[in-house]
């Protein structure tokens, strides 16, 4: 192949009349050069074709198109990583990197084959810089296996709502799950990054550029260019623009002491204006809202039964509010925005403790699980039906109520009961901004209930997108939705796109591209 | 020197855009931020302290020539100094001087000023006033009253109307209030009724330069010769031209007094005092030439030398030393009238837009700056917008007309007699 | 320095006829600034063939596609003062955004505001102020346009707290082709402002950098910024008269320390043990030349007090601590503030000294930059050395100590720079410390000689920067073919991004990289 015209197909020209059998023979001499190629730069051992492998990367807990990799492989170094992507480019072959165990938005399958560069094995933690509060990861690394060793340095990492056990932090902070902690200057936690391109060529954001780490004399600190932005180009890209093969990130302080607060709310409006007024006085760590299906869910250890139990003595919605010391006077760190946190709560008329309410188990839960992977097989978000759709976005705190009664209309409309519907918010940047999700819990087993989910879950997204909803976590169908209106922004990607990835062969078809 | 003399303001101006607003701490909203009409009104850079900064700069390197749009430039500014003010506040130089000198430049090239300003200068030369008016009938507006003539009579203090409170018929009530209050609180006051001549501010505005020394030279010596110790005149615009330009022309051996400040001094020797309660709201408008106008400029000679200092070192001018405090101590003293600020005051007061020859030359952007302020002045919820300055009061009054609007400009005089 | 035949026509008919001029009367006053000896006066500098005055977003798009069709290039710009908005060839118009001076709209409970590209950071704060809100300003002054720092620094005082070039949300962007890429939030027509980041490819990252585009990629028309809390009063609280201007906050709630300390080296452990406690809104290293300066009604007034003032001012550290949530917190984060002063030795300058009557206006400086323009009186001409980058603290203080201040000394030996050997910088936390930059001060005379000897010194610490494997930041133009090869080749990825998304070259055609290294 001499033309570089990867997903340009005629369909007026009528293709050739080939002998089905020659065309499977080409298939198969392609397959095997693929093979070969890669086999030559990883070695044997590190590439699979096992259908039964393949199949584990061809689809996920979304309902986005299934599409099956030719092969996984495994490298072991970047320069491998690199001479992959420069052969992919060869041989017009499309190049999907996944580094966390468990996929759910559809961002990791091969819808147009290709080979998956399974990361999830990198676990190496080059670095912990407990002066610059930074942790410098390899894609593999777990929240589980950071947490653990910055716990004895002192540090934190910034954790997302119970990530899975298997979820790469790496990914997390790529595709910016929100993080638990609304302050402001945690929204962008990525300060260096290096990027296998496209092209194959090396590429650091930041003060990394001008050296490797091994070489390098800055802190790989600054994120700030070279030239452009990339950090935030990359963010979210889900794979189109290259592959990211460590990350240095941003690492916080361990609290010494914390103090939880729960507040029971009878209205996400209620709960959002106290939430509001928080975010103004600039106190406390972890604060995020979830209503009485999404509690039920994570309390739940029993099965459905205790869910309902649980949910029925659930305040209608609950935030939950962190306040915490660290080195220096934590008492007093703590009293004083404890003080400043119930003076709030009295203007608001919302009464806070350190208990919820009927669910005595709440309260233990969350102080061991704002730091914690989700630990128990089944997730959270799947344990009473066995699976779940989520829709996400970022909206304000003061639109959720509107977003919140349209889902449920919707619900309505396919004949689900909207009290099933989890609902998670979480402020951004001392609420300039908030995450809100809905989980929509279905049972896999049944067809009839996943195809009313899929047909709710696609025209409740359409729903929220109309009532605003910002999808900057663009995945599958997603990324139709916005690029349908948005002409120019989809137009410039591609141009975008074209030149950093001129044969398309980095995740061809995510974000539309 | 001229020009020249401020090469290194010119060169070494970086562009900071200071002088195109009020100081920042000092700014209190969106649209009451800026302190250059001229920009306001023109938009382009060109129109600032620092674009015109860079027109004499590049006349004076020969990067370019005149063009009609050159004296546009130069002229489209009312000279009220808000630019210096800001600038000097960051900068050693001296914008206002430039925008002086720059008049006289183009005037020097035989190119100023412009055809609407040739009226008033003419009739300055032939009848000292530039309103066109007889020169015999300048005292008119006294003839009713009892007051000395000092061109006949010695008198400790002479009340100077100056040319507008002289024949402009809807303001000379305030020359005769103001005189008839000097009068009832028994200061030895006269006036040169017919003898009394312009004060040639409007000339030195547009850069004539020579025949305002020759007008300033006569008036200084006038004034000597006729033993005058105190001069007072309810016109910021002659009180600022005497302030300011008249030390660099002669020997002033007199005092030289705005009529507000008198009252003030009046009021806290407790010579004169109220008796009626006046209820309005008022704000009070500082007209450029009481406030940061009416500052003695240093007649500074000298150069510029390593890191910019100057030598010899100079004074310079900031706009505060002007008259500000006086004018709000009466309003103050007035039973009844309560002041509300507006948000540009002061050193940042905003012009009202007649100066530096632009009501003659370019009466649209006079009243749109005029218009501005009444704007400012309505946000107050003041139903009075008070000042001492006839170019302000009239042009004031234009801007109230152009913006549709209920309030009502009075001099402080008139509220002052109210209380009597 | 004349447009294309019919060129000229076109933006009049479009515009209207006072809104486009090209008379040399009115360019003048876009082709000369500070720093233009230096720089320009190598590459050469124009008068731009015209200005234009857009009133709108269609304005903008209008103007763009006659430019392109054409073929004149423009550069957008906001207050001008930076160097690259100066036309380094013929045939470039000035987009100047005066008529574009709208705030649109304030959104108080999701803190943010809309605004033009001629809105001043000290007109968007004085807004925001009265709803209890604030903007990190620029330390090139609070008169600069909001937008232009946005996409270039965005850096300012409160950044410890408030964040460093964070700021932009929704935008309106007009692009090369002359078409509106909606930013963020703008993306989708339901959404409004609120939020920077793209639905898709997040193009924001192509809007801002460490020096953004400067105009390279067509103009932003309006912008979203962020807001933030602010617990003081509802007008700038400044007392006094010019030149001599005070500030006055409420002491409950803002409090300025200036605390001395023994070495510079604990000085940075202050400023990370700072950084550590979560403490403050303000956390600099401020240099005697900058205090004083900034303190200095004359020129005159700072070289009588400087040679004695240099050697009483060393080493402090200026940390602002405000009390966002009440009088408590400022309670606390000064017992906290007072602990870290004791372990590391330092000092606060007493109230009722000179020291800190020269200094206390720098907490006016941090909430809205008044002062900083005052740097210029010095010695005419100023700027910050070149080759700095934005890392840790720990870098910041490295390269300052290493390189940056022996090559300064070089300029003060010929005279040229004034003399100063405090070796401290403008060195800046930013993001509670997780962020640090360092601006080493040069103040020289605004002429040729001195000028050369600043631009060498100015290249000669990017090339050590990058000697040194410490990262350079700032490489405006040309600078990046320097800086490039370096790091990463970066500079050809942004010129193949320049030349597909600009392919005539019309908008501001040599940034961000120009076609060539130079000559
Ligand atoms: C003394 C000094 C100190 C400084 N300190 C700081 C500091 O502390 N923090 C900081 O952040 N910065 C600082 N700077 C740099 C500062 O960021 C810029 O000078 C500032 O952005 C200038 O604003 P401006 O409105 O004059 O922009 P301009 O100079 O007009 O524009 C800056 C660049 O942006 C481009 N541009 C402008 N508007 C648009 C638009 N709408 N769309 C696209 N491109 C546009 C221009 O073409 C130009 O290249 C400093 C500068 C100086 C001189």
């Amino acid at each position: 192949m001499t033309e570089k015209v990867l997903a340009k197909v005629d369909y007026l020209k009528p293709l050739p009349d080939m002998p089905y059998d020659v065309v499977m023979a080409g298939r198969r001499e392609y397959h095997e050069r693929v093979r070969t190629s890669l086999a030559d730069i990883v070695g044997n051992d590190r590439i699979t074709d096992d259908q039964q492998v393949l199949e584990r990367y061809s689809h996920d807990k979304s309902f986005e198109p299934a599409g099956r990799p030719s092969f996984v492989v495994y490298p072991e170094n970047v320069e491998q990583i690199c001479r992959i992507v420069k052969k992919a480019n060869e041989l017009l072959l499309p190049v999907v990197p996944a580094s966390s165990g468990t996929h759910c938005y559809g961002a990791a399958i091969p819808r147009m084959g290709g080979v998956v560069i399974d990361l999830s094995a990198w676990k190496t933690i080059y670095k912990i810089d407990h002066r610059n509060r930074a942790t410098r990861i390899q894609p593999g690394v777990t929240y589980d296996e950071l947490q653990r060793a910055l716990e004895s340095h002192g540090l934190r990492a910034l954790f997302p709502l119970l990530p899975r056990k298997d979820q790469s932090v790496v990914t997390s902070h790529l595709e910016a799950q929100p993080k638990l902690i609304p302050e402001f200057n945690y929204s962008e936690p990525i300060y260096t990054a290096e990027i296998v391109l496209p092209s194959g060529d090396l590429f650091r954001t930041g003060t990394a550029a001008v050296a490797p780490p091994e070489a390098n004399k800055t802190d790989l600190i600054g994120p700030w260019g070279p030239g452009f932005d990339w950090n935030r180009l990359y963010t979210r890209a889900q794979g189109t623009l290259g592959i990211v093969t460590w990350l240095n990130i941003m690492a916080e302080p361990l609290p010494t002491r914390e103090k939880l607060f729960f507040t029971p709310c009878n209205s996400i409006d209620q709960a959002a204006h106290f939430t509001y007024r928080l975010g103004k006085k600039w106190i406390g760590y972890e604060c995020f809202t979830l209503n009485r299906a999404a509690l039920a869910m994570m309390l739940a250890e029993h099965g459905p039964d205790e869910y309902r139990t649980i949910k029925e003595n659930a305040p209608a919605y609950l935030q939950i509010f962190c306040i915490a010391g660290l080195k220096r006077f934590p008492d007093e760190r703590i009293a004083y925005q404890e003080a400043d946190f119930f003076e709030t709560a009295r203007e608001c008329n919302v009464s806070p403790s350190v208990q919820v309410p009927h669910i005595p188990r709440a309260a233990s839960f969350f102080a061991t699980h704002l730091r914690q992977c989700w630990d128990r097989d089944v997730y959270w978000k799947d344990m009473y039906k066995g699976a779940s759709a989520e829709i996400f976005f970022i909206t304000t705190m003061d639109r959720a109520a509107a977003h919140i009664a349209a889902l449920q209309q919707e619900a309505i409309r396919f004949g689900y009961d909207p009290s099933d519907i989890g609902v998670y918010l979480q402020p951004i940047e001392n609420g300039r901004a908030a995450h809100l999700e809905f989980i929509i819990p279905y049972d896999p087993g049944n067809a009839y209930e996943v195809r009313r989910v899929k047909d709710l879950w696609i025209n409740a997204s359409e729903a929220m997108y109309r009532l605003g909803a910002v999808f900057t976590r663009a995945y599958g169908y997603w990324a139709d939705m916005v690029n349908r209106c948005n002409a120019v922004q989809y137009a410039t990607a591609r141009q975008i796109k074209e030149i950093l990835d001129p044969n398309n062969i980095m995740n061809p078809g995510k974000l539309g591209l | 020197m001229g020009l020249e003399k401020y090469r290194w303001d010119l060169v070494n101006c970086e562009r900071c855009s200071m002088c195109k607003w009020v100081h920042p701490w000092s700014i209190k909203s969106r649209d009451r931020a800026r302190i250059c009409p001229s920009m306001q009104k023109y938009k382009y850079d060109a129109y600032s302290a620092q674009g015109r900064f860079d027109l004499a700069r590049a006349l004076l390197e020969g990067e370019i020539d005149f063009t009609p749009k050159t004296l546009e430039v130069i002229y489209t500014c009312t000279l009220c100094g808000g630019c210096d003010v800001t600038c000097k506040f960051t900068r050693d130089m001296e914008p206002l001087e430039v925008l002086h000198e720059l008049r006289k430049y183009v005037v020097q090239k035989g190119k100023g000023p412009l055809p609407g300003h040739v009226p008033a200068v003419e009739s300055i030369r032939k009848n000292n006033n530039p309103w066109l008016q007889p020169a015999a009938r300048r005292g008119h507006w006294a003839r009713k009253m009892k007051v000395k003539d000092i061109m006949k009579e010695r008198a400790e203090v002479l009340y100077f109307a100056g040319c507008t409170y002289s024949y402009n018929a809807n303001l000379q009530h305030v020359a005769q209030a103001t005189l008839q209050l000097l009068i009832d609180t028994g200061v030895d006051v006269g006036i040169l009724g017919a003898a009394e001549a312009c004060c040639a501010s409007p000339v030195i505005k547009v850069g004539m330069e020579e025949l305002f020394r020759e007008r300033a030279a006569k008036n200084i010596e006038l004034f000597y010769d006729r033993g005058i110790k105190t001069v007072i005149t309810s016109c910021a615009g002659c009180y600022g031209v005497f302030k300011s330009q008249y030390p660099a022309v002669g020997d002033m051996k007199f005092e030289v007094l705005h009529s507000v400040e008198y009252l003030d001094r009046l009021i806290r020797e407790k010579r004169l005092s109220f008796t009626k309660t006046v209820p309005l709201k008022v704000t009070w408008h500082d007209p450029c030439h009481l406030g940061r106008g009416g500052e003695a400029q240093d007649l500074w000679e000298g150069v510029r030398i390593k890191w910019g200092l100057s030598d010899p070192p100079r004074h310079r001018n900031y706009g505060t030393n002007g008259i500000y405090d006086p004018p709000r101590n009466v309003i103050r003293a007035i039973p009844g009238v309560e002041l509300i600020e507006m948000e540009r005051i002061r050193e940042f007061s905003w012009c009202c837009g007649a100066g530096g020859g632009v009501k003659s030359a370019f009466p649209d952007f006079a009243v749109a700056t005029a218009k501005e302020r009444i704007e400012e002045a309505q946000e107050t919820g003041a139903e009075v917008l008070v000042t001492s300055c006839p170019w302000c009061e009239s042009n004031l009054s234009d801007g109230i007309t152009a913006a549709g609007s209920q309030l009502r400009v009075m001099s402080l005089v008139e509220i002052v007699r109210q209380a009597m | 320095m004349s447009l294309p035949p019919g060129a000229y026509e076109a933006l009049e008919n479009a515009l209207g006829a006072e809104n486009v001029c090209d008379d040399p009367a009115v360019t003048s006053g876009y082709s000369y600034m500070w720093l233009l000896y230096s720089t320009h006066a190598q590459s050469g500098r124009y008068r731009p063939a015209a200005v234009v005055l857009p009133g709108s977003t269609k304005d903008v798009q209008t103007i763009v596609k006659i430019a392109n069709r054409y073929k004149f290039s423009y550069i957008p710009v906001g207050t001008n003062l930076l160097p690259p908005t100066i036309p380094a060839r013929p045939d470039t118009i000035i987009i100047d955004p005066k008529r574009m001076d709208k705030i649109l709209q304030i959104d108080t409970q999701n803190m943010y505001a809309v605004v033009e590209p001629y809105v001043t950071y000290a007109q968007l704060q004085a807004e925001a102020m009265k709803v209890g809100l604030t903007i990190t300003v620029a330390e090139a002054g609070a008169q600069v346009s909001v937008v232009a720092n946005n996409m270039f620094q965005g850096m300012g005082g409160t950044g410890h707290k408030f964040g460093y070039n964070r700021g932009i949300l929704g935008c309106d962007w007009v692009l090369p082709n002359g078409e509106i890429l909606y930013i963020g939030s703008r993306g989708n027509p339901h959404a409004g402002w609120f939020w920077g980041d793209c639905a898709g490819l997040n193009l924001k990252g192509l809007l801002r950098a460490d020096s953004g585009h400067c105009g390279g990629l067509g103009m932003v028309t309006t912008m979203a910024v962020k807001l933030f809390p602010y617990p003081g009063p509802k007008t700038f609280p400044v007392k006094g008269a010019n030149p001599d201007f005070k500030v006055d906050f409420p002491k409950d709630l803002f409090r300025l320390n200036l605390i001395k300390f023994p070495d510079r080296k604990k000085l940075i452990e202050a400023m990370y043990e700072i950084g550590h406690a979560e403490i403050a809104a303000a956390v600099h290293e401020e240099p005697a030349s900058m205090v004083l300066s900034g303190a200095s009604p004359s020129v005159e007034y700072f070289w009588e007090k400087w040679p004695e003032f240099m050697k009483q001012w060393r080493n402090v550290l200026s940390v602002t601590l405000i009390g966002f949530s009440s009088p408590r917190q400022v309670v606390y984060e000064q017992k906290v503030l007072d602990q870290i002063v004791e372990e590391l030795g330092g000092q606060y300058i007493r109230e009722d000294s000179e020291l800190w009557r020269i200094g206390e206006d720098n907490i006016g400086e941090q909430i809205r930059t008044g002062l900083s323009n005052r740097l210029f009186r010095v010695a005419g001409d100023f700027f910050v050395i070149g080759g700095f980058g934005f890392d840790s603290i720990d870098q910041s203080y490295k390269m300052s100590e290493e390189y940056m201040w022996p090559l300064i000394e070089e300029g003060q030996r010929k005279g040229h720079f004034i003399p100063d050997d405090t070796h401290n910088d403008w060195l800046n936390s930013y993001q509670l410390g997780h962020f640090s930059e360092t601006e080493p001060l040069i103040f020289f005379e605004h002429d040729l000689d001195a000028g050369a000897t600043f631009i060498t010194s100015y290249m000669k610490t990017i090339q050590e920067a990058l000697k040194r494997k410490m990262c350079t930041t700032w490489p405006l133009g040309p600078m990046n073919y320097i800086a490039g090869p370096h790091m990463c080749n970066y500079h050809e990825l942004v010129l193949n991004i320049k030349r597909k998304l600009d392919p005539r070259l019309t908008s501001n055609p040599d940034y961000p990289v120009p076609q060539q290294p130079p000559g």
